[in-house]
């Protein structure tokens, strides 16, 4: 019986499979504030920050 | 026909290359500006890197973990080693469901496998749903860039082809006139379809789902409102984590195109009650790929194509002119695998400039893949004869002095007495097409040298 | 410091006003550099389509000539990043690895080596810096327009610090000009509307000098200049620098 496609991609693949670096762990990036750029980025725009509380305190 | 021979045609027209060039370094200024915003940018690439770097390191792991987790949640795993079998299968899943209303979201692996034309000998007609796809389907051409497949068209262009299969009228070039008409057209089309296919932007080892990236909205519509949704990705699209994804959201969009990400980015997990969930995982030449040291590199690509835009000589030359599914720098580091010799002239339409390297977003080490695979196409043969043996005598002048001062001295010579029209002479001498050669002058440095340091 | 030249041929040929400049300039500098005569090329040309094998023998040639020096230096980045990057497909003795580690761009060699940061002297023109990609992307002599919006670089820094030079703010800072090596014929139809559109942009925004560190940049955007008959004059960096200082 022929191999399916199935086996033939996962033989090749492991056949190259090589050295390498382990997988990284994905940092936060908390060194911004992302408040402040959002607003900087928001003005530059043209836009407006409207903060609230809570969505209870939206403008009607 | 060769990479500078199609180059050339498509220069022919001065004033499309112009626009064709401000169009395309427009979208590299939009993603610089978006780039520069990131302090962590650079940290970014270096991660996304890394990530693809491991994936690709292990591949067959992860591809059994997506597989094992995709068909935990209901959906239809398929393997295809080439085209063929891609398509066959597609066209399988199809005539199942006795469709034959088929819509179809942006997707170069399809394009790779030329997808449209094998269903349309099968008598299935399929229609492309993102705006620049259609219309060059409509042209019957193929995409001229990854991210923007119509990017080689003007308006005048999009309305002409829009006068003609979808009757708006002659001479309309509003582009809001032009893509409601479009919108029209498609929108029925979204309703009748029975399936709807996507591409795939990133498959996530651990959850067994796979993420579609648009602007358009296209592929979310067509497979929310279809029965069978049909995921087609290249082995290489995976990566380990749905925490790595955050890395590649925050690269893709903004290298791609300057935002900060893309409209839609839609996770597809499962079926909804009721409908099919296909996802089909294709080699096509990656494993192949995958066992070259020197290239495998290249499968680390996620199709952004901020290479072509900051490509001087694709800006030039336009995306056709390389002819493979896949243009610019990376499609020229790709193409070899697949036929080196129908694709000889790619690795060497470049400067070695570098940019491509330094925009692309998973570090890519571009302009060195397009360097060795000179090499490797040099030693199979497939540079012109004439290249070949020119390299080999100017070798053998450089490895010896005296005969390399003798021939220097004979070329600034014979320019110095030599007519101008015999020097520049159109046909002989490619340099002399748009420049003057230099000005040869009386005295080489070497002969100053000697003159001012006479030895003791 | 015993420093040797390193003049790759097309200057030697057709531009040895800058091999002689760039021997001046370092002679001001309090550098006497020999010029071994036979040397030849860095293989660059043939490497580049493809043929590096056919190189091999070339980069001993050049190993041999230099190996007995403290540094080379070169009025080229593009063959100093050849030299810097590809010798590595030879055997890597003590002597290949000391040339590839000591070979230098000229303007590189000044900054980091001399730790020469200003030039004295005047040039009172407005002056357009043609950056050469394998010195910028290869060497890292200047900041790249892919990673930060600051134009800055050692040549600028040199230049600017000449009294009364206007350095020409250009749309495209750090576009390739199209020169390329063989690609210049290999694909001349690319290659002459690159170094068109590179030329323009100096144009556009005043450029009556245009200057740079790899004179083989220079070389192909001087061929459009004249053959364009535009009022801009083509110098390698180290013809302004030399002349500058007495």
């Amino acid at each position: 019986m022929t191999a399916t496609a199935r086996e033939r991609i996962l033989a090749a693949t492991r056949a190259n499979h090589f050295e390498a670096n382990p997988l990284p762990t994905v940092p936060q990036f908390t060194g911004n504030d992302s408040v402040e750029r959002f607003t900087e980025v928001l003005q530059s725009i043209g836009g407006k920050l409207c903060a609230y509380q809570h969505a209870s305190h939206w403008p009607k | 026909m060769s990479h500078p021979k199609r180059a050339e045609i498509f220069t022919r027209d001065a004033e499309r290359t112009t626009w064709h060039d401000e169009t395309l370094w427009f979208v590299r200024q939009k993603r610089d500006k978006a780039v520069y915003a990131v302090p962590e940018f650079q940290e970014l690439r270096e991660l996304a890197s890394q990530i693809k770097t491991h994936t690709l390191s292990r591949l067959a792991d992860y591809l059994e973990q997506f597989e094992a987790q995709a068909k935990a949640n209901g959906v239809h795993v398929h393997w295809a080693s080439n085209a063929e079998e891609h398509n066959a299968i597609v066209l399988d899943i199809i005539r199942q469901q006795n469709a034959t209303s088929i819509v179809k979201s942006k997707s170069m692996l399809t394009e790779e496998c030329h997808l449209n034309p094998y269903l349309l000998r099968h008598g299935v007609e399929i229609v492309d749903t993102d705006l620049g796809e259609r219309i060059v389907q409509l042209r019957q051409e193929s995409p001229s860039h990854l991210v923007l497949p119509a990017i080689h068209l003007k308006k005048e262009d999009v309305g002409a082809t829009f006068f003609k299969h979808l009757g708006t009228a002659e001479g309309e070039v509003d582009p809001q006139v032009l893509t409601e008409a479009a919108r029209q057209h498609l929108r029925a089309r979204f309703l009748a379809a029975e399936v709807a296919i996507s591409g795939v932007n990133f498959a996530i080892a651990e959850t067994g789902s796979v993420v579609v990236c648009t602007n358009e909205g296209n592929a979310d519509l067509a497979v929310n409102l279809a029965r069978v949704h049909i995921a087609s990705m290249g082995i290489e699209k995976l990566i380990p984590r749905l925490s790595d994804l955050s890395v590649f959201t925050r690269l893709l969009a903004r290298s791609a195109t300057g935002q900060p990400a893309t409209t839609y980015t839609s996770h597809f997990s499962r079926p909804a009650a009721g409908k099919e969930l296909h996802v089909i995982l294709v080699d096509n030449g990656r494993t192949q790929q995958l066992g070259r040291p020197d290239f495998r590199a290249s499968l680390k690509c996620i199709r952004c194509g901020a290479c072509m835009n900051t490509c001087p000589v694709y800006r030039r030359s336009g995306g056709h002119s390389y002819d493979f599914t896949v243009p610019g720098p990376i499609g020229a580091i790709l193409s070899p695998n697949i036929d080196m010799r129908q694709h000889a002239s790619l690795p060497f339409a470049s400067t070695l400039c570098g940019s491509c390297t330094d925009v692309c977003p998973v570090k890519i080490d571009i302009h060195t893949q397009l360097y060795k695979w000179r090499q490797v196409i040099a030693a199979a043969d497939e540079i012109p004869a004439s290249k070949k043996w020119s390299m080999r005598l100017l070798s053998r002048v450089l490895a010896r002095p005296a005969m390399y001062e003798l021939g220097g001295k004979f070329a600034r010579t014979s320019l110095r007495f030599v007519p101008h029209a015999l020097t520049h002479a159109p046909g002989y001498n490619p340099w002399a097409i748009a420049r003057e050669l230099p000005e040869p002058p009386p005295q080489s440095f070497r002969e100053w040298f000697k003159q001012t340091n006479p030895k003791p | 410091m015993k420093v040797a030249l390193f003049i790759p041929c097309y200057v030697d040929q057709f531009y040895p006003q800058v091999g002689i400049a760039t021997y001046q300039l370092l002679e001001k500098l309090g550098i006497q550099a020999e010029f071994p005569q036979k040397q030849t090329c860095c293989g660059q040309p043939m490497a580049n389509s493809g043929c590096e094998q056919d190189a091999i023998p070339v980069y001993h040639h050049f190993v041999d000539t230099f190996q007995g020096y403290d540094y080379v230096v070169a009025p080229a980045g593009s063959c100093v990043y050849h030299v810097r990057k590809h010798f590595n497909i030879i055997e890597q003795t003590p002597a290949v690895q000391h040339v590839r580690e000591t070979t230098y761009d000229l303007i590189d060699f000044i900054t980091t080596i001399l730790g020469v940061t200003k030039i004295p002297g005047e040039f009172r023109h407005k002056v357009g810096l043609h950056l050469s990609c394998h010195g910028q992307r290869g060497l890292h002599q200047a900041n790249e327009s892919e990673m930060t919006p600051v134009r800055d670089g050692h040549l600028r820094r040199l230049l600017k610090s000449l009294e009364g030079i206007e350095l020409t703010e250009l749309d495209r800072n750090d576009e390739c000009c199209g020169f390329g090596g063989t690609f210049c014929v290999s694909e001349a139809a690319i290659s002459a509307r690159m170094g068109q559109d590179r030329v323009q942009d100096h144009l556009r925004n005043g450029t009556r000098v245009l200057t740079g560190g790899d004179m083989s940049c220079l070389m192909h955007l001087e061929g459009i200049v004249r053959r364009q008959k535009l009022p801009m004059r083509v110098m390698h960096a180290a013809e302004i620098l030399n002349g500058t200082i007495l």
